[in-house]
């Protein structure tokens, strides 16, 4: 059977059945430090050995699972499995079944059969395209660094089986959801992975804050995940209005999709009249009201899409829910790292980037769902970066950070940057598990000092952890030439091609991003020198807080460099977030192109696209449907043989403006972002290097005073869904408390009452007259056998004499009237013997 | 006295005389009655067990005469062709019943008399008149 296959599709099949190890190892490591921890005496769990051995359980399976991940990366890599590439796809129709361009062919082997519900078969698979191989690569390695890492930051610490246990199984989720194939596994793992960020963040349970931070965090995402559901279902019901089978394949959502959209007809021709606003033309982006042909109604699969989006909002920190990442530092450094780089915040964008052809349906990279994603992206980026430049803690500054990167991410994935987005996670995940690792490095080092005010003069102290501390800064940064660099670049291209593309309101998108991306320098320079430079600040520890850190006075608490196990990790960290860069931009840029998602047409390589009104026939018989999108160079290729006899208006807008102008103009934005980061870093070396500047700064502050007082507090998004939500919320619960227990309660308490008082009278009657009767009955029954019961006097004889005397006078009584009766036979029987002569005879 | 005793011997005689030469089956019932009679008295009357069992006994022995009585006075047009093909055979059905009755009867003998040991090991007696728990 496998002879028939090609050799590319038997070495797909066998990556993916290689694809499950990788979170399944993680999961056997979890699995098994579960079954230790439970099962075992508590003289083995008391021990060091066993700890050590645990630990090392655990690094080696993700560890193995990381190797794995790189195999399968590399097939990608060295091109032996098909690479979506864009200009491959861009010229023909998606997932039409005659048409599948070779290049592209599925690399979804594993689709098993889970269950099934009436008509309907719920396969689960493995869907590996390299979009999902290089996700899968790098969550592997930076999980992998981390724990390492932990071994090091966490030394000491009791519940440390715990930790690895509940590392590795949040570890294990986000794999298993980047190699999921259906909506199914993937919420399984999305949850999976909010049950863990709830018990690592909580994992010193024993502090409260530490305790309101895991339940936020659980809570804050759950909102997101009820949209994200909800989403999920509408769109099922959705695509059984078609009158499919359900599935919750994402290969087959986006087929369906794109079979019942692609023939609505004028789409696109209103998509390009939404200029300003996206919003008027929803309305009429309805499929079945204005042609016949069947399709589903765009504001639905809309509606869908934002409501998935809300579970990215949760998961990713997006700006209505971000308010839990930032106290989600409570948790262990690591598992901030791990948060923050690989795992939690990473799925909300990868959720998006997976099931972007929902977001864009019609794959021109531009819809009323994406244009929201982009507002409240670029909001994220730039509102967190703000925050950023006020916090004092160094982990809160990371934290806003994240926040704003992920803006950046969510960004790039509404002005149709799928692939930027994606890189950009990566090489974020990449430099923020560096940052964090190295926050965690200076943290240890300092004896547990998180604030930057006590830190200062750290680089003589931990150079190494300097040294890779500002590598990851200046990939944040995006300075030119690191990993950074590259994506960042490549997400404000993006915008700035979009917005030049006809959609004016993108202008805004791009300004918030080029200012969050001065933003972000700024802050990071600022935490450069609080930490890194000037002198150290630990004396001026206050003396009431000495006693939290178990020392006398600061002076004991001499800042040192961390072991080898702790920077060996970030050394490797460094490595990445500096190089990684340059092989995706020059070598493969189509590296993080998604199987599912082709565009048509992409706005940043301004790759004309036609719309028609009325029908085009082609020779081969076939007619191309109204308001279908074609690429310049289809259209091109199809008039030069003569394919196309063109028979109505056909608008060229895109066409008529000259390639090359736009391609030029693309440079602006290449130009913009690295002087935006040096406008950044200059300005923030200004302010903070310089004595002037600081003098500048303070005065600046005083003259604020009232604005800097607002994003110090992180423009009271917390107090505002406190007083605004959570409170209202709950005095609706207590109303609500109080109705039930006065109102429902009282109800059913009262039909118990009226059944007790019933129930007293029916009782009455029961004993009185239906028990009465009864008995009467009995006692009749009783006095009348007084007299005949000695009939049964025990003796058989008796019995057989009564028997024998009823048979007897039953035989009498009966044959009186009969000729053969007692009398005749006495006769007949005289009469034989001769003992009697009848008197006639 | 002796002259009526003589007479009825006298008659007896004369009838017998007279008879043909099958008994005729009234002479087989009244005889069987008489048996049937002592039986059924002796089962009402005595207080040994084992005498009751004894005219049980008597009493089947009795219907057991009828049957063959019986079987013989309807003659041979009922015999079964099953039995014989020759018209002018005895049916034996009545004879066959009174097997079946013999066999059963010596279960239910086998039976009383088991009940009766275990009666008697009970009470030392089997005297039916102290068996007579079962009352009001």
């Amino acid at each position: 059977m496998m002879s028939n296959l090609s050799q590319a599709e038997q070495l797909a099949s066998q990556v993916s059945y290689m694809a499950l190890w990788v979170p399944g190892l993680p999961i056997i490591a979890c699995f098994t430090l579960f079954l230790c921890q439970v099962f075992l005496p508590a003289r083995i769990r008391d021990d060091e050995t066993y700890r050590m051995i645990m630990k090392t359980i655990s690094i080696l399976a993700i560890g193995l699972a990381a190797v794995i991940a790189t195999f399968i990366f590399y097939q990608f890599w060295m091109e032996r499995l098909p690479v979506v590439k864009g200009s491959q796809v861009a010229a023909r129709l998606l997932f039409s079944e005659s048409e599948i361009a070779p290049g592209a062919s599925p690399s979804s082997i594993l689709a098993k059969s889970w269950f099934s519900t009436g008509a309907h078969e719920i396969k689960i698979g493995v869907l590996l395209d390299n979009m999902s191989a290089t996700v899968l690569f790098m969550v592997a390695w930076v999980a992998a660094l981390i724990q390492i890492f932990s071994w090091g930051y966490m030394e000491g610490e009791k519940h440390i089986v715990r930790y690895f246990c509940f590392h590795s199984l949040f570890v294990a989720s986000m794999l298993g959801m980047v190699i999921s194939d259906n909506f199914l596994t993937f919420i399984i793992c999305w949850e999976l992975m909010g049950l863990c960020s709830y018990l690592l963040i909580g994992f010193f349970w024993k502090k409260r804050s530490a305790m309101n931070a895991q339940k936020k965090a659980f809570l804050v995402t759950r909102v997101g995940d009820l949209g994200f559901f909800l989403g999920v279902f509408l769109l099922m019901g959705v695509l059984m209005q078609t009158g499919q089978t359900i599935t919750f394949r994402f290969e087959d959502i986006a087929k369906l999709i794109s079979e019942y959209t692609i023939n609505t007809k004028y789409a696109l021709y209103h998509l390009e009249k939404a200029t300003l606003l996206g919003f008027i033309p929803w309305f009429k982006f309805v499929g079945n009201k204005l042609t016949s042909v069947p399709g589903i109604p765009m504001y639905l699969l809309t509606a869908s899409a934002l409501l998935i989006f809300m579970g990215t909002i949760g998961k990713s920190a997006q700006f209505p829910l971000h308010i839990w990442l930032p106290d989600a530092m409570e948790g262990p450094t690591p598992v901030s790292a791990l948060i923050h780089a690989a795992t939690m915040v990473a799925a909300g964008v990868y959720l998006v980037a997976r099931t972007y052809f929902i977001f864009d349906p019609l794959g021109v990279g531009y819809s009323p769902a994406l244009m929201i994603v982009a507002f409240i992206g670029a909001f994220t980026a730039f509102m967190a970066a703000t925050i950023g430049v006020t916090q004092y803690d160094i982990k809160r500054v990371l934290a806003y950070s994240t926040i704003s990167q992920l803006g950046y991410m969510v960004m790039a994935l509404g002005v149709g940057a799928m692939g930027a987005a994606l890189f950009h996670l990566t090489t974020h995940a990449f430099f923020k598990a560096l940052l964090f690792l190295g926050s965690g490095a200076v943290i240890f080092g300092s004896h547990h000092i998180q604030d930057m005010r006590y830190m200062g003069g750290l680089r003589k102290y931990m150079p190494l952890t300097f040294v890779t501390f500002v590598a990851g800064t200046l990939a944040l940064i995006g300075f030119p030439g690191t990993s950074g660099y590259f994506s960042k670049d490549m997400i404000l291209e993006h915008a700035f091609m979009s917005a030049l593309n006809g959609h004016p309101e993108l202008w805004i998108v791009f300004i918030l991003g080029i200012s969050g991306a001065v933003l972000t320098c700024f802050y990071m320079t600022r935490q450069i020198w609080m930490v890194f430079f000037g002198q150290n600040r630990r004396e001026q520890l206050p003396e009431e807080e000495l006693h939290n850190y178990h020392v006398h006075s600061a002076e004991e608490m001499v800042p040192f460099q961390a072991s080898p196990v702790m920077y060996v990790p970030l050394i490797i960290l460094a490595v990445f977030a500096i190089f990684a860069g340059y092989p995706v931009k020059y070598g493969h840029p189509d590296l993080f192109n998604s199987y599912l998602y082709q565009p048509k047409a992409s706005h940043a390589s301004s790759q004309a696209y036609l719309v028609t009104d009325t029908p085009i026939t082609s020779a081969q018989g076939g007619e191309r449907i109204p308001g279908e999108v074609m690429s310049r160079e289809e259209l091109a290729g199809r008039e030069a043989t003569g394919q196309i006899e063109g028979q109505g208006e056909i608008h060229s807008k895109a066409v008529e403006q000259s390639e090359e102008s736009l391609e030029s103009l693309a440079i602006i934005p290449q130009i913009l972002a690295p002087i935006a980061a040096l406008l950044g870093i200059f300005l923030g070396w200004f302010v903070f290097f310089r004595d002037e500047g600081r003098r500048m700064k303070d005065s600046w502050k005083q003259k604020f005073a009232k604005l800097y007082d607002i994003v110090f507090h992180k423009y009271y998004c917390d107090e505002y869904i406190q007083e605004y939500i959570v409170e209202p919320f709950l005095v609706a619960t207590m109303l609500l408390r109080a109705f039930d227990m006065y109102v429902i309660d009282g109800f059913v308490n009262l039909a118990a009452n009226v059944t007790v008082a019933v129930t007293k009278i029916a009782r009455l009657f029961d004993e009185g007259i239906i028990d009465g009767m009864v008995n009467g009955v009995a006692w009749i029954v009783d006095q009348c056998s007084q007299g005949i019961k000695y009939f049964q006097s025990g003796y058989v004889q008796n019995y057989f004499m009564a028997i024998t005397v009823c048979v007897l006078g039953y035989i009498v009584i009966e044959s009186r009237d009969t000729l053969i009766n007692v009398k005749n036979i006495i006769i007949l029987v005289l009469y034989q013997l001769g003992l009697y002569i009848p008197p006639s005879a | 006295m002796a002259s009526w005793v003589f007479i009825f011997v006298q008659i007896l005689v004369k009838r017998i005389y007279k008879m043909p030469q099958i008994i005729p089956v009234y002479h087989v019932l009244v005889v069987t009655s008489i048996i049937f009679s002592i039986g059924l008295y002796g089962a009402l009357s005595r207080r040994n067990a084992i005498g009751i069992l004894m005219s049980l006994e008597l009493m089947l022995v009795a219907g057991n005469i009828n049957l063959v009585a019986f079987n013989n006075m309807i003659g041979p047009q009922y015999t079964l062709q099953a039995f014989s093909a020759a018209q002018d055979v005895l049916s034996p059905v009545g004879q066959i019943f009174v097997i079946f009755v013999i066999t059963i009867a010596a279960c239910e003998v086998s039976l009383g008399l088991a009940l009766i040991i275990a009666m008697y090991r009970h009470y030392r007696s089997i005297d039916i008149d102290n068996i007579n728990l079962l009352k009001w």
